[in-house]
């Protein structure tokens, strides 16, 4: 209950500095940072600007839907529901971006795990999750372990082992489809409720509550943030960049394998494309919320709120009637333009 | 001065000499600074100052003598263990974290967090807070991140993060480079307060009016031994720089090396020829500069790091725009709107950084030299690689480039064939003008003393030469005429009849005008 209160407090200034648990919050502060939010958001600085460009789209969709269930609450619920997966990726996302990492590889990790998972059902719910999550620690641990011994840049070690991973889906069943009806699993990752909260809705909030508590109140998150931002002065901190990489890395794999039981709990069944698409949504997710590609500078909450307005625009123009190229199509534009606009703040610091 | 007692030295280093294979850097020096005081330090580049504050930081151990910091022997030859002793040390370059704020940077790898491995801020501001209140550093400044900093508040966040760790001794190397002259004031305002608080300061400086400004006393080192040492009051400019430079060579080398190679007088100009520029300003580096060069002319340009020299070149390649005042080149209008019209125009950079900005390290000699003129070696799409080897061989010929052929890797060279390899690259572009910014940076002095010859043949055969250099022997023994700069302004112009023509003359006009620097304290 406490650390629920304490994100309230943190979306309340998502575009500015991570947040002030320990110092008093005066009203002379919180007109600053308004202030602050305001002249980042004209700056295009962390994407302040891009995000009310996004909710602008999203509004003129509902008045353009208002006859359609499109506003529902039923409807917003099952969009939380359906981006749950995206969220949490996202999260570990924000991390790597931040050490000034990159990761191509989490969406392969899901279609993976998801067999994983689905393959091991029959030995129980326990030993199938801890499997397909210790298979995307051990990718994530890889990619980060080939990244430091040889220096070599973590897109590239990425990239490789996303193609490795996408043919190890397709060949583990011959690309057939394994459904799942253990219950109990179906319920913890996908259909269930906790009192009136959806537990998928469950999942988004932990993974953003873990996320941004680690980002912001703690020694890990200062340590990332600082790689990212100056990997020579970090070390001369005593910070050890390398053991930061590998582990931001691992935490990716680990939100790719969890996002994978979470799709297997919401479709009932593993296939080979699941997330197959994802890559593209969770960076889009990223940077719309605010995280910079060059490093040292995220949010938690931004990445969810992206997700959420992605989720929301998906369903939109799917309501509207465009079909899944379009949807493709337009989350291709939106990534180039969300790298524009955020990286005109920074071009005009320097 | 009055010793009372030995505990009262915050910083103490004995008779220290210190040996790099069979080259003595330094040889029983003696350096000490009491608490309370603020000690200038002073010498030319490669005088032994870094390596003297390497011993203290215990970098290295010194091949004799010791180091005492606070009357504790320093044993153990580890920056930790200096730093448990209470010495901390700002570097030149800065070590903040940009995008974290102000108390995260104080407590960069040293957090406190609670058992649940939460950040302790409130501690954390708590325990600094008797630091930051000496410092000046208010709560809302340690809120703030660093990139949304000035850059004394940078400065002052670096200060606090040195001495949080401890407050005997604290070093600080060149800390007012990146500072305005009002910015300065508070860094020394600023200093004062924290001696009076009974630490002991050192502050390395070029800046020669800093010293006479803030500290107490001023040490000056010179080959590795300590030239003078005094209180600044009985100092005069005029002695510390014949301290600097050493006796004989203030006056006697003005006209020495470089003239007899040059010859005639100077060089007959042409009405239209050549470079001028008129009162040249940029937004915050250059204002109302204006000189002209004619061809077969090199110019120097003297000043102290921070007066715009590396700007000034920059502008004159078209990598920055200047914001009024105009260019000339050979009578026409020149307004380089990037490198690469400017290179088209006949202009070509020797940069500073040679390995960032100069070469493709991973890269052959040949793709190097010929990577700025590959538009003439190409045949509709294909490049003729047969003219670009001949020209290679040709350019190593010249400047006797020592590598196994053309194709070995850049990266592989020593420092300064890899310069070599630059002056090829720029020679084979063909300019007629060559703006060279430290070009004997990193080289050894043998290959030094051959790329001056080559760029003085260069300016023979008509070229115009622009010079930027910190080493001021060099500029004399090159230069035709030197312009110095402080503060963005041309102040002086010498040219080889002027009296002021050499080191000492050079060194008193790039100090900032003392009754300006004088009256901030």
């Amino acid at each position: 209950m406490k650390i629920a209160a304490g994100t309230g407090e943190e979306q309340a200034d998502l575009t500015a500095a991570p947040g002030w648990s320990g110092i008093s919050v005066s009203r002379e502060h919180l007109a600053n940072r308004a202030r602050a939010i305001t002249a980042d958001a004209i700056r295009g600085e962390n994407s302040g600007l891009l995000m009310l460009i996004m909710a602008l789209i999203v509004a003129i969709f509902a008045i353009v839907l208002r006859e359609t269930s499109f506003l529902g609450v039923s409807n917003m619920v099952s969009i939380v529901g359906t981006t749950t997966s995206i969220t949490v990726m996202a999260v570990a996302t924000v991390f790597v971006l931040c050490c000034g990492e990159i990761d191509l590889s989490f969406a392969a990790v899901v279609a993976v795990s998801g067999y994983i998972a689905a393959l091991l059902i029959g030995h129980g719910i326990v030993l199938a999750s801890v499997a397909a999550l210790l298979f995307g620690a051990a990718v994530g641990w890889i990619n980060g372990m080939v990244t430091m011994k040889f220096r070599i840049p973590s897109f590239v070690v990425t990239l490789g082992s996303m193609g490795i991973l996408q043919g190890v889906a397709a060949g583990m069943t011959g690309s057939a489809t394994l459904t799942v009806s253990d219950q109990t699993f179906l319920n913890f990752y996908g259909q269930g409720n906790i009192g009136p909260i959806p537990i998928l809705m469950a999942w988004s909030l932990a993974a953003v509550i873990v996320g941004g508590v680690i980002l912001n109140y703690t020694s890990v998150g200062r340590h990332v943030l600082a790689t990212g931002a100056n990997v020579d002065a970090a070390r001369y901190s005593g910070i050890r960049t390398g053991r930061v990489k590998v582990g931001v890395l691992t935490a990716s794999g680990v939100a790719g394998a969890l996002a994978g039981l979470l799709y297997v709990g919401q479709y009932t069944a593993a296939t080979y494309s699941l997330g197959s698409t994802d890559l593209l949504t969770v960076l889009a997710a990223v940077i719309i919320g605010g995280t910079a590609l060059t490093g040292g500078k995220g949010s938690v909450v931004g990445a969810l709120i992206g997700s959420f307005l992605l989720g929301l625009l998906n369903n939109a123009l799917v309501i509207i009637g465009l079909a899944a190229p379009g949807v493709l199509i337009a989350r291709g534009a939106i990534i180039v333009f969300a790298v524009i606009l955020s990286s005109r703040g920074s071009r005009r610091r320097r | 001065m009055n010793e009372t007692s030995r505990s009262a030295f915050a910083l103490e280093l004995a008779h220290v000499s210190m040996r790099f294979g069979s080259n003595w850097v330094l040889k029983d020096v003696d350096f000490s600074v009491e608490r309370g005081m603020i000690s200038g330090l002073v010498g030319h580049n490669g005088a032994g100052k870094s390596t003297l504050m390497k011993l203290a930081l215990g970098v290295y151990p010194p091949t004799e003598g010791y180091v005492r910091i606070d009357g504790t022997s320093l044993t153990a030859a580890r920056p930790s263990a200096a730093r448990e002793l209470g010495l901390g040390m700002v570097m030149q370059e800065r070590s903040l974290i940009r995008t974290l704020t102000g108390l995260d940077n104080l407590y960069l790898g040293a957090e406190r967090v609670s058992r649940l491995g939460l950040l302790r801020r409130r501690a954390e501001v708590a325990s600094v807070h008797e630091l930051c209140e000496r410092l000046g550093i208010s709560n809302s400044l340690l809120r703030r991140k660093v990139a949304d900093m000035s850059a004394i508040e940078q400065e002052m966040i670096e200060i606090a993060k040195a001495m949080r760790q401890g407050h005997t001794v604290l070093i600080l190397d060149e800390p007012t480079a990146p500072l305005g002259r009002h910015e300065i004031d508070t860094l020394f305002r600023m200093l004062r307060s924290v001696a009076a608080h009974g630490t002991g300061i050192v502050l390395i400086t070029h800046h020669l009016t800093e010293v006479f400004a803030v500290c107490d006393e001023v040490s000056c080192l010179r080959e590795g031994s300590i030239a003078l040492s005094a209180p600044t009051g009985a100092v005069s400019m005029d002695g510390l720089i014949g301290a600097m430079l050493g006796s004989q060579s203030a006056a006697v080398k003005a006209t020495g090396n470089g003239g007899g190679l040059k010859g005639d007088g100077g060089p007959p100009r042409a009405a239209n020829a050549g470079l001028e520029l008129r009162r040249i300003c940029t937004a915050n580096k250059l204002s109302d500069v204006s000189f002209a060069l004619s061809p077969g002319e090199i110019l120097g340009i003297a000043g102290l790091a921070g007066s715009g020299r590396s700007t000034l070149l920059r502008v004159v390649f078209g990598e920055l725009r200047p914001q009024a005042g105009e260019m000339l080149l050979n009578g026409q209008p020149y307004r380089p709107r990037a490198p690469v019209t400017a290179i088209a125009d006949g202009a070509y950079l020797i940069p500073e950084d040679r390995r960032r900005d100069g070469l493709i390290l991973s890269k052959p000699i040949i793709e190097n030299v010929a990577l700025s003129i590959l538009k003439q070696f190409a045949r509709r799409v294909f490049l003729r690689i047969s003219r670009a080897r001949s020209l290679t061989r040709e350019m190593m010929e010249r400047l006797d480039i020592r590598a196994q052929n053309y194709a070995q890797v850049v990266d592989e060279l020593s420092g300064g064939n890899q310069q070599k390899v630059v002056l090829a690259k720029a020679l084979a572009s063909q300019p007629q003008l060559l703006l060279l910014d430290e070009p004997t940076f990193g080289v050894d002095v043998g290959a030094a003393k051959e790329l001056l010859r080559y760029l003085r043949a260069e300016a023979r055969s008509g070229k115009m030469l622009l010079l930027v250099s910190s080493d001021l022997q060099e500029l004399i023994d090159l230069s035709d005429r030197i312009i110095v700069l402080v503060g963005g302004k041309i102040t002086t112009e010498v040219d080889r009849r002027s009296a002021d023509f050499n080191e000492a003359g050079l060194l008193r006009a790039m100090q900032p005008k003392s009754s300006e620097a004088g009256s901030q304290i």
